[in-house]
């Protein structure tokens, strides 16, 4: 009796198993299967793929992606989008840090304020600071690539939370060697602390970088010269226009471009970027 | 050295560490004064204007504004619509949080090809929102799409529809695209909790023999509840933001049936110029939904987690 109870529970067990692992494939395959449909579409000429979008290209077409570089601008909001993520990361990761670093490591006044406030403004749904915000830039002159460039340096925030845990791990007694060598509160910090914190800033900047790459809100509404547009508003607004030019495949072949750095950094960054998302244990 | 000079030194080493301090927090701080304390007083002070849309001249208008907003909320315009597919937000953050804690658990136990998973779920996490959501109406577009296709495929014609351009099924079709790009981000979080968990926490319940729900409930959950917690509580006042996959995948539409109270703030200070309306709003949203994440927080708060 109890030998079949048991044979029959590991069958169900199995059974479940096996309808797991089909719910999760098939999810999994929802994921990947656009990606792959939309790489193989963008090899079509536009004639074959309306006459079927299933189908496998007869011709392959790879001047499609010379197309989207070239003429659909993808190469100039390419190098824009690049330079714009390599200093707009360096700015978000040092100015979180500057305030994580003091408040994890300095006594004084206001900082447990400044902490509660950070928490307090995450927990507000502040929306409605939109118009006053958009005046404020239109005002500033700031409807302009530095004006999304000025957003990336808001430090208090997320980064400097997870930053400040970062930093409390790391021994003071470095710090003290340096002082007893002579070294003032900022070489102290620049050339010990921060580097002995470089986990965590690597961390960091790995989300922060991959997040600026796709940034599209600001820069959607600040940028307003389309030479200066970044691969976020660029394909936007190539998604627009598609809706009337129906070049489906040029806008494939500039999506894929997009795409790549991203699955390149995450392809050789896979375990930092997963760490990035869960340094410091985010606890309430 | 004599005591006095020691003094001078401390005090002088006082005032270093003390500029020190304020220069590193200057910038933040001027930041956080202006775009977080200077901006939301302002969104107070707009929420009593009304512009003129000829001239663009700002008017106090007092409390017509919301007067307005109360009329509209009641009556039923755009934004009580906004309103009530944002407060739908909470529990669909909740139903993506529970989700994404079942698959992180069964991943963590064994599960073949669990780490392929894992990389595939993450992708919507690091890929550009504006290709996701092309890539999704794709998917559903009425002739094209594989959505439709395979209903076709299995003799289902009749259950086919444009399900993006359609008022019943265009804001449950944002709701699923939520939770397809949504699940990847929270299923790393909670892997990360679950990874911190103390093996000896299992020791006890593996010994009794217990089966897989009653550990979950009594072991994993509760090891890792700061975790589902913050994230509850983040969801919360989350779903009063939600807005750029609404815009992007139906820009709302069809007539306004899938807007949210986001939405409708970004295309009334973008689109109208609105400025004093949307400000209105902002705040009436902002309340409520602040009362909703502390009530929140209040229960959350009172569950009993485990110390590790």
């Amino acid at each position: 009796m109890e030998l079949v109870r048991r044979t029959y529970a590991v069958r169900r067990h199995s059974a479940w198993k096996w309808v797991l692992q089909l719910l999760f494939l098939g999810y999994a395959l929802s994921l990947i299967y656009p990606f792959v449909w939309m790489f193989i579409n963008s090899l079509k000429n536009n004639r074959a793929f309306y006459k079927s979008v299933w189908a496998l290209p007869n011709t392959w077409e790879w001047s499609n992606y010379a197309n989207a570089w070239q003429e659909a601008h993808i190469g100039q909001y390419f190098l824009n989008s690049v330079w714009m993520t390599a200093v707009g990361t360096f700015t978000t990761v040092m100015s979180a840090a500057l305030p994580a670093y003091v408040m994890a490591k300095y006594k004084f006044r206001g900082s447990t304020f400044i902490y509660n406030l950070s928490i307090f403004s995450m927990l507000i749904p502040a929306i409605g600071t939109l118009g006053p915000w958009y005046l404020l830039m239109r005002n500033l002159g700031l409807f302009n690539e530095w004006g999304v460039m000025l957003g990336y340096t808001a430090g208090i925030g997320f980064n400097m939370i997870v930053l400040m845990s970062f930093f409390k791990g790391i021994s003071w007694e470095y710090a003290e060697a340096a002082f007893i060598d002579g070294a003032g509160h900022f070489r102290v910090f620049f050339s010990v602390m921060l580097p002995l914190a470089r986990p965590g800033l690597v961390a960091i900047a790995t989300v922060t970088m991959i997040a600026i790459w796709n940034d599209y809100l600001n820069p959607y509404i600040l940028i307003q010269d389309p030479k200066r547009y970044t691969i976020g508003v660029g394909l936007f607004y190539l998604v627009e226009k598609q809706k009337y030019a129906s070049d489906f495949t040029t806008l494939f072949a500039a999506m894929w471009i997009a795409l790549l750095p991203v699955l390149i950094v995450y392809a050789f960054m896979q375990e930092k970027l997963i760490n990035g998302f869960t340094v410091g244990g985010i606890k309430g | 050295m004599s005591e006095g000079g020691k003094s001078g030194f401390r005090n002088k080493s006082k005032v270093q560490r003390n500029i020190f301090i304020v220069v590193m927090l200057a910038w933040p701080l001027l930041y956080f004064a202006v775009f977080g304390i200077y901006l939301q007083i302002q969104t107070v002070l707009f929420s009593f204007q009304r512009w003129n849309y000829v001239s663009g001249k700002q008017v106090w208008v007092g409390l017509d504004n919301y007067r307005q907003a109360m009329k509209e909320l009641i009556g039923g315009s755009y934004w009580r619509t906004g309103m009530t597919n944002a407060l739908l937000f909470i529990p669909v953050n909740y139903v993506l949080i529970t989700l994404s804690i079942l698959v992180a658990v069964i991943l963590s136990r064994k599960f073949p090809f669990a780490s392929f998973y894992r990389i595939v779920y993450f992708f919507p996490t690091i890929l550009s929102i504006v290709v996701l959501t092309m890539v999704y109406q794709f998917s559903l577009h009425p002739t094209n799409g594989i959505v439709n296709g395979l209903l076709g495929f299995l003799g289902l014609e009749d259950w086919q529809r444009s399900w993006l351009g359609e008022r019943q099924t265009a804001f449950p079709a944002v709701i699923v695209y939520c939770l397809w790009a949504g699940i990847g981000f929270y299923n790393v979080m909670f892997t990360g909790a679950l990874q911190r968990i103390p093996i000896e926490y299992y020791e006890v319940g593996k010994l009794e023999g217990i089966t897989f729900w009653k550990e979950l409930f009594s072991v994993v959950l509760p090891a890792i509840w700061p975790t589902i917690s913050t994230f509850i509580i983040l969801g919360t006042s989350g779903a009063f933001l939600v807005y750029l996959q609404p815009l992007l995948l139906t820009n709302g539409g069809p007539n306004h049936s899938s807007t949210t109270a986001a939405l409708e703030m970004f295309q009334a200070v973008l689109g109208a110029g609105n400025y004093g309306m949307a400000a209105t709003f902002g705040i009436i949203f902002a309340v409520i939904g602040s009362l909703v994440t502390f009530l929140v927080k209040r229960a959350v708060d009172r569950v009993d987690t485990a110390d590790y």
